[in-house]
């Protein structure tokens, strides 16, 4: 644009005119010099023009000036050094466009606006810096727990200066663990368990800051959970296991899902079935039932009676006997198998009137009675037994009364006399004086004076029998250790066990080191020998074969070891058979006894008044609804008394087996009981005894 | 090549068979004796102290059985000692058994022979 003008006009404002169109500008941006106004002459003559001079204000000095836009561009990506560039735009009239370049170096910054001076701050996880101006204050960084920080290949552990030049590396520490786990089998071999812990992997990242003076480097911990187990080392470790069988796929793939760590049932046994024994049906009720003849409060007996007594005919089938059947086996998880437990069949003995026919399944009466059966366990003996009834008393006219059934006296048993009856006794009167042996029950209405009761008495050889065969079996699990030390010795030799069997050895044996055993033999044989009326006879050929090895004249011999491991086997099951009580149990009732003996290989009831100075003896409950006097009571199963004692009368001792216990509702002093081993009498009256034995010492409430 | 038969021997030695007659020596002195036994006693030896040893025996006050040389014993051999046994203090003969080797000896204890003869009439060899 130019500077300055001149112009002519006919008038001034002609001239300045002039000049602004010419100078392109506006009034205001001139300064106006008046060199000569116009003259007008006379009549034209000596006319005269304006002349103006017009100068541009916004101009100086004449030079030509730039107009300067400075744009400032800064892109910095990587964390290097790394050299940016300024551009900045210059423009000029009637030139044209110039570009100037500069370059201007930046580490590891960022920066967005230029306000950063002397700050630090992470973004992305990357630390960034800008230097302060002039000398302010420089940022600083501190790590952090986990955080390994190098400050030019150095690691700083506190706080450190963060300036563009320096060159800082990050380090940190990611964890990761390995999946845990293992598989471990029960006792049993039933089941395998696998324990998995899943691995993770910690994570760890830079947590990012916003521009500050001071950062301390943190992390944030992500937890990854990543199970690495795979059902191939499941499956070789169960092989190196021997796990063969009841293998659950499902619990190994949710095992190798597990996002926790738990526990996984990945295989499992197969319990056996257990087998059922066989068993018997009855064609009829076979249980007695005896409500029998009441004695009323006044004394007097009511004879009406509604009992039921069970009979069959000849021919009749009474039951069927069933099969066993049989379990099936299982398996461990180890492919073994586990046999169920066995089955085993019911043993019918068939006695007096009774045919097993059909293979051993029927069980028919050939005679008319009653029939009679009680088993012992899986061993069943039935028998028909007939019935005598006896009208009126039982006296010397008459004689004694020997009967292989059941026996029913409608009288009294009058003094010294004998009744004895296979199957159920039932006195309608009193006994005085007299034996009574019933082989199952005594039923008596009135008082027991002065006689002898027994009922059961086989039950009751038996349960002997049984604690001598007990012992008997002890003794001979110690003999047969100790015959097995012996041949096991260096300098024992065997060598005459061919020819002469075990019998040599025995014999030393039993001269010292079990000199009882000998004795214990005889003691079986002879108990059995005095039983062999009522014995099954499985008990007298055991005590034979028994006196015969053991004691002489050895015509049965034990050849060898075996041989006498098989003999202990069979002792054993005689023995199993007399620990099982036989059911239904001899019952002996009665309402009053005095001076008399009872013993019953089951229960005894005394419903009236009470007993007096007599001796009770029960291989079951002894339950007195009235009073004791004198006398001893012991019942195996426990003893149950309404009162006892009574000062001036001889002590009455009660007594019971120390697992059991005595009850009683009133006791007098003087009184002696016994439980187990220990025994107790009572210094004043006492009531509401419950005697039993706690943790070794008698309770009696 | 020893080193195989040392151990094929003592499997001859444990095998307990034994398998040696029992033979006997006898050194007499006034009216004592002293049986020295060689060999197994066993059931073989039984017609040896049956018929020759019990029948000679019973003529003197004092019997020494002398065991040294006995490695096996078997129940009837040990049976036939006690007879012996027996039989002389019966007939008021002192008897006494000698250098029972301990093997031996740990069979007579077991069966308790030294509690059914007397624990003074049994000497172990030391």
């Amino acid at each position: 644009m130019m500077r300055s003008i001149i112009t002519k006009g006919k008038t001034i404002k002609e001239a300045i005119d002039k000049g602004l169109e010419i100078l392109e500008a506006a009034k205001k941006d001139v300064d106006i010099e008046i060199i000569e106004s116009a003259s007008q002459g006379i009549f034209g003559i000596g006319r005269k023009p304006a002349v103006v001079k017009l100068i541009n204000k916004t101009s100086s000095d004449n030079t030509i000036k730039l107009n300067d836009y400075e744009l400032i561009n800064q892109i910095i990506e990587s964390e290097d050094n790394k050299k940016t560039e300024l551009s900045s735009y210059h423009q000029h009239e009637n030139t044209p466009i110039q570009f100037t370049t500069s370059k201007i170096m930046i580490e590891k910054s960022k920066a967005k606006t230029n306000t950063n001076d002397g700050l630090v701050w992470i973004n992305d996880g990357v630390v960034y810096c800008k230097d302060p101006q002039n000398n302010d204050m420089y940022p600083t960084i501190t790590p952090q727990n986990g955080i390994f920080l190098y400050k030019n290949d150095e690691q700083v552990r506190g706080t450190t200066i963060v300036t563009e030049k320096d060159q800082f590396k990050i380090e940190i520490e990611n964890e990761w663990k390995d999946t845990i786990w293992e598989i471990t089998l029960d006792q049993t071999k039933m089941k395998a368990t696998l324990y998995v812990k899943p691995g993770y992997k910690i994570e760890r990242k830079l947590i990012d800051e916003e521009p500050t003076r001071h950062i301390e480097l943190k992390v944030n911990e992500t937890v990854l959970y990543e199970n690495t187990l795979q059902s191939s080392d499941i499956m070789q470790r169960l092989s190196q296991l021997g796990v063969k069988k009841g293998i659950v796929s499902s619990a190994i793939t949710e095992a190798c899902e597990a996002k926790k760590e738990g526990y996984f049932d990945i295989a499992i046994g197969k319990q056996p079935k257990d087998g059922k024994n066989g068993w018997i049906e009855y064609n009829l009720d076979i249980t007695q039932k005896f409500n029998g003849p009441l004695e009323r409060k006044d004394g007097t007996v009511d004879f009406r009676e509604t009992q039921y007594i069970p009979s069959v005919d000849k021919g009749q089938t009474i039951a069927t006997v069933y099969e066993p059947i049989l379990g099936s086996p299982g398996a461990t998880v180890t492919g073994e198998t586990i046999p169920p437990k066995p089955a085993y069949s019911l043993v019918i003995k068939a006695g007096r009137g009774i045919a097993v026919v059909n293979n051993g399944n029927q069980i028919v009466a050939t005679e008319t009675g009653r029939p009679h059966i009680q088993s012992r366990g899986l061993l069943l003996r039935v028998s028909i037994l007939p019935k005598l009834v006896h009208k009126g008393n039982v006296n010397l006219a008459f004689g004694n009364i020997r009967f292989i059934g059941d026996v029913e006296i409608l009288g009294d048993v009058e003094h010294k006399m004998k009744v004895n009856a296979e199957g159920d006794i039932y006195i309608h009167g009193a006994v005085d004086q007299s034996i009574i042996t019933a082989g199952n029950s005594i039923n008596i209405k009135r008082n027991v004076i002065n006689s002898h009761l027994t009922a059961g008495k086989s039950n009751m050889l038996v349960s002997k029998l049984g604690i001598i065969l007990g012992e008997i079996l002890d003794e001979m699990e110690k003999i047969m250790i100790a015959i097995n030390t012996i041949i096991n010795s260096p300098a024992f030799k065997v060598t005459d066990f061919s020819k002469k069997g075990l019998i040599p050895l025995l014999r030393i044996l039993l001269e010292k080191k079990f000199q009882t055993f000998s004795s214990k033999i005889k003691q079986f044989y002879q108990l059995s020998l005095e039983g062999e009326s009522v014995l099954d006879k499985e008990w007298l050929d055991l005590a034979n074969h028994l006196y015969e090895i053991f004691i002489g004249p050895h015509k049965n011999n034990l050849k060898n070891v075996e041989e006498l491991f098989v003999l202990k086997q069979f002792i054993h099951k005689l023995y199993d058979v007399s620990k099982t009580s036989p059911e239904p149990n001899s019952v002996i009732t009665i309402p009053y006894a005095i001076n008399s003996t009872i013993y019953c290989s089951g229960d005894i009831f005394v419903k009236g008044q009470g007993c007096y100075n007599s001796k009770l003896f029960s291989g079951g409950l002894i339950k007195v609804d009235g009073i004791v006097r004198s006398g001893e009571i012991f019942g195996e199963l426990g003893v149950e008394i309404l009162e006892v004692g009574a000062k001036g009368f001889p002590i009455t001792k009660i007594s019971v087996p120390s697992d059991k216990s005595i009850k009683i509702t009133t006791v007098m002093e003087d009184t002696v009981i016994q439980v187990g081993k220990k025994k107790y009498q009572f210094l004043k009256n006492d009531t509401n005894v419950m005697a039993r034995l706690e943790d070794g010492e008698l309770i009696l409430h | 090549m020893p080193y195989v038969l040392a151990i094929s021997a003592f499997l001859v030695f444990n095998n307990n068979e034994g398998g040696k007659d029992l033979r006997y020596e006898i050194k007499k002195q006034l009216n004592e004796v002293c049986i020295f036994l060689k060999g197994d006693l066993d059931i073989d030896a039984t017609e040896i102290i049956e018929e020759e040893i019990m029948p000679m025996v019973v003529n003197f006050n004092f019997v020494e059985i002398h065991m040294g040389e006995v490695p096996f014993v078997d129940s009837s051999g040990i049976g036939l000692l006690l007879c012996m046994i027996e039989d002389l203090k019966k007939n008021n003969i002192q008897v006494l058994v000698t250098h029972i080797i301990t093997e031996v000896y740990d069979v007579f204890s077991l069966l308790e022979v030294p509690e059914i003869v007397g624990n003074e009439i049994l000497k172990v060899k030391t």
